[in-house]
């Protein structure tokens, strides 16, 4: 470093602070084009956030120092705890060994300094964190028994853990093999058990990894890693207000050891899991090696090395097994994005390793496809999604457990697949809710307080929505329409099991007034939908609204106090919540979301609800869904939870609690055979991104040599294109604009461009349709507003779907050229989306609105193009996947639709013959709870398909603390 | 302890330049500090409201007869404070046995910045050296630091001190307060 540098880098400073925040990124990479190292130190420089030590007062410091140095002496008590001795000092006070006498157990004590007493809000922060990290409960973790306060004294209570720290065992000489694979599977299944719970480390070294001398391993000071929010440390204040926003610049700050952060890590990025996983790697290196993979005379030479320098593999032990290799590799990628992303994988490859003899020779990839995987490893667009796509805020907050005050998360449900539509009952001591069983959702009852769940429906149908009784005696769900019937049935059932009783039919899931027990549900009139009341045996109905029926009406709530009735209306994407007097009269819109939508639930004081939505969220299918607090009396909108993880159909006790199922789904782009028996496919599949991530929405390109898909890398959603030969990623759009969501990518058939929608310039999920060439330029909008964008076999025609014709949900058919020009009114046929053309024959799907009878898509055909229709094929709603989007895709031969159909929990791709509109099953996952999201592709030779392939996983949890803030 | 003598002629020959002066001049100061915030500590006042002029002010009146310095200006008198202010609270943590490492008997890896604390005696140290680094490439900056962090300066009274613009103070500060805390938590980082 050099004064000239400084001045550079001081004049970089000041004037990216001038940018807007959002830009600041893009402004930067532009000005530091040519010298990257010049913008990484800028870029540390902005991550810094106040406030730091110099903008505390001097005073404080002066006291801390100043204060008697050794506050406790061995002997005194601080509460229950005896203290014995000095463990050691650090930064942030001693740590003593003391004696609990009401336990009767040794434990370490930690003396918080001063300056946490002085600053309830600090104190209060640092509760919250203790609290979560004392929920951390794992026999690979040292754990913390909770916080003492005691006159003048803070105080952290601990395990005491015996034993050599994992550094002192390695300053002896390396670790044989076995075991140091063993020590790192134990590392590995408490970081497992502690990401599970949303917490990382951020510190993992071996000077904190204890092995006890019977070989045990503990992980300690998980302790104080914060929590994957890094607003844990923004002000509880901020989260409580109705405007706050998350920070849209990085706010990571440089926590950690030098040799063992990850290289994000060590440019002040925020930080993840991965930076675990990474840390992880560096340790079971030193351990096999007796070194360290990245190490330097001082931090900056170590943090360079840690940035820059590649990992001397040649030093590992000759007779290392291959998954042990492999894991190493993958744990100590420096792209966070190519890294390994679950802890869990690595733990699975330990466990290989274990078992595996010695073979250091790797194995060679078979095929070009082959290629493909590998590089999807290398590129892996990351990070766990879900029910996913990030919100806006992604970056500033990396996936995080609600956190609030006093927030507290227990997992009710543990099953595997998806549970679902959570219940508690108006005692507040048992939860019902749906699972699978049988390929079935059945009712399952569990208490509160802990034990089995307990199955309450066993008949062959599905059964959703279930709502109690207000003696808690009883439970009322709903089964839906089979085919051939437009409207489900509501049912009856003791909450012990029993013979269920139908009540009424009607179009959805009913709920119970909790003051009185009337019905409130959605049924079918003869032109219209209505919204009723009815006595629980169903004998009568009281209209409380009419509706046309061209609209989605679900979840159907009985405000607390019996006042009001909620329930959400869209158009099966997009919805907001409404709500009408129980008495009667016109409902009114309570949020303005335009966004979907999945349940909301009352305040128990009547004076807003939660609600589950995609606010904040650039890509669509699948999206995350947080939780979301709207007040009834001025619309006020507050954020409840942030992060990837999504929280649907809230139900809130009467004491505040919110139970909600968790939802984590994790995609990746999978090829499939056709060829074969539906099952075989399914064996005969690649992994195409081989890291869980964001990844949705696959197009081949021509001959197969690319793949464009969309994913969240870098915080927002984008088009990307990977190399199949190369594996050579690169990324084709840089939208930043949190606001703006995109998605499904279709690449032209000559290669040149790609079509996707993005509503950009549009509120909410409206969409345009634009284009971009294949080599990222000339981004540029054909079409606002659009839809489901599809090609002429020419490649000079686009078609879509847009508004238009005499109702203002009416949508037409057009098609623009691509090299400019206006748009045509192919046809004026309702339609939901177009789906292709192969020069003489157009597709498209309609959606037959739910009072003609059959709640149905039907696939249509018209040759040519403007001529009238004909059905293809029927899809009973029911068999849409989520979002109620039938998006097919037409083989390059022209002869077959590839479609998602699901069944049950499990969705399939199936495809439709264009000449005999008979359905082939494609793949056969079994009982396994996939989704599918939205759009597949054909492989260019039609041999193959590439889907976005999610396996979910759902638990009901209960969030406590959540609400009490607002009322 | 009153003002004595021997504190003012102490100061007034290190400001002349004789640094010998400074050395004899520390462990008085030391004990006022100590007795000053002890007495914060168990006082009334929470330590936290007491402010650097403050306490440097208070620990000066009571050892320093100022009216028989002849600082040119009060801006003088508090950047010299601030200067012996750093070299105190370095001082002291050098005595509390802590080094840049934390270096006691046991290491103990807390994750200091995950709960926001200051590592008092550890941060000191690497607060001056990140200074002393920064003097070396920009004088001024950290000059800025010393006066408004150590000294407890207004923006305004340091640009009067260093004799230059307010504006020009601020944006060093800004830029300084940047670097050295990226300099300070990649140092706590480091075998805390």
């Amino acid at each position: 470093m050099t004064p000239e540098r400084l001045r550079e880098i001081e004049r970089l400073f000041h004037a990216a602070r001038e940018q807007p925040p959002a830009e600041r990124d893009a402004w930067l990479a532009r000005t530091c084009a040519d010298d990257p190292a010049l913008r990484r130190e800028v870029e540390s420089l902005l991550a810094q956030a106040p406030p730091g030590m110099l903008d505390a007062p001097v005073g404080a410091l002066v006291a801390e120092l100043v204060a008697p140095a050794r506050l406790l002496l061995a002997g005194r008590r601080i509460g229950a705890f005896e203290v014995q001795g000095l463990l050691g000092v650090g930064g942030m006070g001693e740590v003593y060994r003391a004696r609990d006498t009401r336990l009767g157990r040794d434990v370490a004590i930690k003396i918080l300094p001063r300056a946490f007493k002085d600053d309830p809000h600090r104190l209060a922060r640092f509760q919250r964190e203790a609290r979560m990290l004392a929920s951390l409960n794992h026999p690979h973790i040292g754990a913390i028994y909770g916080l003492e306060d005691h006159d003048d004294i803070t105080a952290l209570v601990m395990e005491l853990v015996e034993g050599d720290d994992l550094s002192q065992r390695i300053a002896r000489g390396k670790i044989p093999i076995a075991e140091a694979l063993s020590i790192a599977r134990q590392i590995a299944e408490a970081l497992e058990a502690a990401h599970e719970q949303g917490v990382i480390h951020r510190d993992l070294k071996p000077a904190n990894i204890k092995v006890r001398p019977d070989g045990a391993v503990k992980v300690l000071d998980f302790g104080l890693a914060k929590a994957l929010d890094p607003a844990s440390a923004a002000s509880a204040e901020m989260m409580n207000s109705p405007t706050f926003t998350p920070p849209s610049t990085m706010t990571g700050t440089i926590i950690g050891t030098a040799a063992y952060m990850a290289p994000e890590q060590a440019r002040g990025k925020a930080v993840d899991r991965r930076a675990d996983i990474w840390a992880f790697g560096v340790v079971v290196y030193e351990m096999l090696t007796g070194r360290r993979p990245f190490d330097g005379d001082d931090t900056s030479t170590t943090l360079a090395s840690v940035i820059k320098d590649d990992v001397s593999w040649q030093a590992l032990p000759a007779n290392l097994s291959a998954p042990a290799r492999r894991m190493l590799r993958r744990c100590l990628e420096k792209d966070p994005r190519r890294r390994l992303s679950a802890i869990g994988d690595a733990r699975i490859e330990l466990e290989d390793a274990m078992a595996t003899p010695a073979e250091p020779v790797p194995l060679p990839m078979p095929r070009r496809w082959s290629g493909l995987a590998l590089s999807a490893v290398a590129l892996g667009i990351a990070t766990a999604f879900l029910f996913l796509w990030i919100g806006r805020d992604r970056l500033a907050r990396p996936a995080a457990p609600p956190s609030s005050p006093d927030t507290r998360v227990v997992r009710l449900t543990d099953l595997a697949g998806l549970e679902e539509s959570p219940a508690i009952s108006p005692d507040g001591k048992s939860v019902a809710f749906t699972a699978g069983e049988g390929g079935k959702r059945q009712v399952f009852v569990r208490l509160v307080a802990g034990g089995t769940p307990l199955q309450i429906t066993r008949d062959p149908v599905d059964h959703e929505s279930p709502r109690w009784s207000p003696d808690s005696s009883s439970i009322v769900y709903f089964v839906p329409a089979v085919s051939g019937t437009a409207q489900g049935s509501i049912w009856e059932i003791p909450a012990l099991g029993g013979v269920p009783r139908r009540v009424v039919n009607s179009v959805g899931g009913a709920d119970v007034s909790p003051k009185d027990g009337r019905l409130a549900l959605f049924r079918l009139a003869k032109e219209s939908i209505q919204l009723v009341t009815a006595p629980s045996d169903g004998s009568r109905f009281d209209v409380i609204a009419e509706f046309a029926p061209a609209t989605y009406y679900l979840y159907p709530r009985w405000s607390p106090d019996g006042k009001w009735i909620a329930f959400q209306q869209g158009d099966s994407i997009r919805f907001d919540v409404f709500v009408a007097p129980s008495t009667g009269g016109k409902p009114r819109q309570l949020t303005h979301e335009n966004n979907m939508m999945s349940g909301f639930a009352w305040l128990p004081d009547s004076t807003g609800v939660v609600y589950s939505s995609s606010h904040g969220g650039t890509m669509p299918y699948l999206p995350t869904l947080g939780l979301w607090q709207v007040t009834l009396s001025d619309g006020t909108v507050r954020r409840v939870t942030s992060g990837e993880t999504s929280y649907v159909s809230p139900d809130i006790s009467k004491s505040g609690a919110i139970v909600v199922g968790r939802m984590k789904l994790q995609t990746d782009i999978w090829r499939f055979p056709v060829d074969g028996q539906p099952a075989d496919n399914v064996r005969g599949g690649v992994r195409v991104t081989r890291q869980t991530g964001q990844v949705l929405t696959p197009t081949a390109g021509p001959g197969d040599k690319e793949v464009a898909f969309l994913s969240d890398s870098g915080g927002h959603a984008n088009l990307w294109v990977v190399s199949t030969e190369s594996g050579a990623l690169r990324q084709l759009t840089h939208e930043r604009d949190p606001n703006v969501a995109m998605g499904v990518p279709v690449w032209s058939p000559d290669g040149r461009a790609i079509a996707f929608v993005s509503s950009r310039g549009n509120q909410g999920l409206t969409f345009g349709v634009w284009l971009v060439d294949a080599d990222g330029s000339n981004l540029r909008n054909v079409a606002n507003p659009g839809l489901g964008p599809a090609w002429s076999p020419d490649g000079r025609w686009l078609y879509y779907s847009t508004r238009g014709g005499a109702a203002a949900t009416a949508v037409v058919l057009k098609k623009v050229p691509v090299d400019g020009g206006p748009a045509i009114t192919v046809t004026t046929e309702p339609l939901r989306n177009v789906i292709g053309s192969d020069g003489s024959t157009l597709y498209y799907s309609f959606e037959r609105p739910l009072v003609d009878g059959t709640p149905e898509f039907e696939i249509r055909a018209a040759t040519p193009e403007d001529a009238p229709f004909r059905v293809l094929a029927r899809i009973p709603a029911s068999r849409v996947p989520i979002w109620q989007i039938v998006n097919p895709t037409l083989s390059p031969d022209g002869k077959w639709l590839a479609q998602a159909l699901t069944d049950g929990l499990t969705t399939n791709v199936w495809a439709l013959s264009t000449t005999t509109g008979e359905w082939r099953q494609l793949t056969d996952f079994g009982g396994r709870a996939t989704f599918i999201a939205r759009r597949v592709s054909w492989s260019s030779d039609g041999g193959a398909i590439l889907a976005a392939l999610a396996e979910g996983d759902s638990d009901i949890v209960l969030l406590e603390g959540l609400i009490s803030a607002a009322r | 302890m009153g003002p004595t003598p021997e504190v003012t002629v102490l100061l007034k020959a290190w400001r002349e330049g004789d640094e010998t002066a400074l050395e004899a001049l520390m462990p008085l100061v030391h004990d006022e500090l100590r007795r000053i915030a002890r007495r914060c500590l168990h006082g009334e006042r929470a330590h936290r409201s007491v402010q650097a002029t403050e306490l440097v002010n208070e620990a000066y009146l009571r050892l320093v007869d100022v009216q028989h310095l002849d600082w040119k200006n009060r801006t003088h008198f508090l950047a010299m404070s601030a200067r012996l202010m750093r070299r105190v609270l370095v001082d002291l943590a050098r005595s509390r046995g802590a080094d840049k490492r934390g270096g006691c008997a046991v290491r103990v890896t807390l994750d200091d910045a995950a709960i926001g604390g200051v590592a008092p005696a550890a941060d000191v140290i690497r607060l001056d050296d990140a200074l002393q680094a920064l003097a070396t490439l920009d004088d001024r900056k950290s000059r800025v630091v010393e006066l408004r962090f150590f000294g407890g300066l207004t923006v305004d009274e340091t640009a009067v001190a260093l004799q230059v613009s307010s504006k020009t103070v601020l944006r060093d500060w800004e830029f300084a307060r940047s670097w050295l805390q990226r300099e300070l938590t990649r140092e706590a980082g480091r075998d805390a």
